[in-house]
């Protein structure tokens, strides 16, 4: 009885398989990687957002508080860089029911001291239990002290930050 | 009889660079995946020095920002870096703020009109990038030409520093 020749014997001899040719896309990858590392943003970059009323409209939230007698109650932070009538720089807090708080940067070795602010706004927080506050800015302030006291009232509980740039007025003054 | 032939060296195995290319791979779509359009538009420009701050809020959902760089020197606008003009013409030229305000009405009432034709409700938002040394009156000014041309959201950028506060603390003592 014969047996049929088997089908091994009709394969080819087998070659080893043909490695990919990477090299094209090797050197795709050596010019795309250097460029997206190149524009890679190391440092991270934040935001910080701004309310701002228009003059004299204030921050148009809603109704007041429990117990409260319908005035919205308004605290001031001003942020002052230039000496002058009633005017020095530092900060000063108005509005708050234990009174007005100077802070001197005559009193920091002439910067401005964020630490007693943060103190100042943890207090008034604490106190007064408002989400508001409004920030009354001079002219002359450096960009720079104006985002760093949004900063801390965002951190102290006030998210509603409300920007009024101060406004010279002359004649009888309070 | 036939020589024998002995190979002084076995044949050099040839380099698998396989294995490195799934890390460039791995590096590649980790890469693709951070670098974005959006956040080109929200990286720290160059000869710049941002503010630091402790908090950092996200850009509403549905925000499409205009942006408007501020340097010591001059002011760009838009991610074009449209040179607008120095900090002193924006407060002296009334067409330097002019031009600035068309600019920024142009880009609110273009995204009205994308509102429009393709029922989205993007929201105009001004993304303010300047330098920490600039005085804030002209920040002011171009709040108050943000405000006036529809800008209802307006954000600074500003660099993350959780120790700017401690930093400043050691500066007073």
């Amino acid at each position: 009885m014969a047996y049929r020749p088997s089908e091994g014997r009709n394969q080819k001899k087998q070659t080893p398989p043909e490695q990919a040719n990477l090299v094209p896309i090797m050197n795709l990858f050596m010019t795309i990687i250097p460029f997206l590392l190149s524009i890679i943003v190391i440092s991270q970059v934040a935001m910080v957002a701004l309310n701002f009323s228009a003059a004299g409209a204030g921050g148009g939230e809603g109704g007041p508080g429990p117990g409260g007698s319908g005035i919205e109650k308004e605290v001031r932070v001003i942020i002052m860089a230039s000496s002058g009538n009633q005017v020095f720089p530092g900060f000063e807090i108005r509005g708050w029911e234990a009174g007005p708080v100077y802070i001197r940067n005559a009193e920091a070795n002439g910067n401005y001291n964020f630490v007693a602010l943060n103190d100042a706004l943890i207090k008034i927080k604490s106190s007064m239990q408002m989400d508001n506050i409004t920030l009354v800015v001079y002219p002359d302030v450096l960009y720079g002290t104006l985002i760093q006291t949004i900063d801390l009232c965002k951190l102290n509980g006030f998210p509603n930050v409300i920007y009024k740039p101060a406004t010279v007025s002359y004649g009888s003054g309070g | 009889m036939m020589r024998k032939v002995r190979r002084k060296f076995p044949d050099a195995a040839a380099l698998s660079i396989t294995s490195l290319l799934d890390i460039l791979t791995i590096l590649l779509v980790f890469l693709i995946k951070n670098v974005s359009m959006e956040a080109q538009r929200l990286t720290a420009p160059e000869n710049m020095s941002l503010p630091t701050t402790i908090t950092n809020q996200e850009l509403i959902d549905n925000g499409l920002t205009v942006l408007v760089k501020v340097y010591p020197d001059e002011i760009l606008i838009g991610t074009d870096n449209l040179r607008a003009g120095s900090l002193q013409q924006l407060m002296q030229d009334a067409s330097i703020r002019e031009i600035i305000y068309n600019y920024m009405r142009n880009e609110a009432s273009q995204i009205k009109l994308l509102n429009a034709s393709k029922g989205t409700n993007y929201q105009p938002c001004l993304l303010i990038q300047a330098d920490k040394e600039i005085p804030c009156q002209y920040i002011t000014q171009l709040i108050k030409i943000g405000a006036g041309a529809s800008f209802a959201n307006i954000y600074f950028s500003t660099l993350q520093d959780q120790f700017w506060l401690q930093a400043s603390a050691q500066q007073i003592q």
